[in-house]
């Protein structure tokens, strides 16, 4: 189990969910990405640069009758980061129960 | 690469609620979409089953039947669904579940593959392959239906 660790670079919501949609498969192609969460080209790229510099995401080109498909994969660091932010979110996420229990 | 770790900074609980609620959000939109439609199964089962099955015409077809049926074809299949889809994914490896019930699969596989070699041997006859065949084939689109539903569940 990921220790709880709160990941600032993450935490940007479209990042979060760029890489919890990474998360659930071994990779993605940038097109779907972008379908899937909605955004423009340009804002997915931006996303995905950060991600990359920080050696979370990983991108992989593959040229088809001059058409260049981008693959995003979830690097090792990108999956234990991820679990670690998740499980810090969690545990905030829990203190208002917990707050709770206690006043009642 | 840079080091992102931090302390979180006004971040209270309803906040962090949220953020888990978008990620998982996030996380099943992925899924719903790396679903594969029912001819990658049905492929997956009937290819080969056939490619088993060719075996009993004996000549070449004893090694080309099951490279092209086993190999060749679900390496087709797997590659038009990636391609379709957008996602890459092994649906018969990615979780626990999927990964259990792959073990209990490939298990009657090489029971039904060996009996049929078995008997083919024995009685010199085309019946026992592709008997063997179209039982495996029949076995894989349910593995295939039964790993999706599990994958899909587990995955969320």
């Amino acid at each position: 189990m990921s220790e709880a660790v709160f990941d600032e670079l993450i935490h940007a919501p479209r990042r979060l969910q760029i890489c919890a949609m990474l998360a659930a498969v071994d990779s993605m192609e940038f097109s779907t990405v972008r379908e899937t969460l909605g955004v423009s080209e340009s804002v997915l790229s931006k996303h995905v640069k950060v991600l990359n510099s920080a050696g979370y995401v990983t991108m992989t080109k593959a040229t088809r009758s001059s058409h260049i498909r981008t693959w995003l994969t979830l690097t090792a660091a990108g999956r234990d980061a991820l679990a670690g932010h998740l499980a810090e979110l969690r545990r905030i996420a829990e203190l208002a129960t917990a707050v709770h229990d206690v006043q009642d | 690469m840079e080091s992102s770790a931090s302390q979180p900074e006004n971040l209270d609980p309803a906040a962090a609620r949220e953020a888990l609620a978008s990620a998982a959000n996030a996380r099943v939109r992925a899924v719903s979409r790396a679903a594969a439609p029912w001819w990658y199964h049905v492929g997956m089962g009937v290819f080969p089953g056939l490619g088993i099955a060719s075996i009993s015409l004996r000549g070449d077809f004893v090694t080309i039947g099951p490279i092209v049926g086993a190999i060749v074809a679900p390496a087709i299949l797997t590659w038009a669904l990636k391609r379709s889809t957008g996602i890459s994914l092994n649906r018969y490896y990615a979780t626990p579940g999927v990964r259990r019930l792959g073990g209990l699969y490939t298990t009657a596989f090489l029971l039904l593959f060996v009996a049929g070699l078995v008997v083919d041997i024995a009685v010199r006859t085309y019946w026992p392959l592709v008997l063997s065949g179209t039982l495996i084939g029949v076995l894989m689109i349910t593995w295939g239906f039964h790993a999706e539903r599990i994958l899909h569940k587990e995955l969320r």
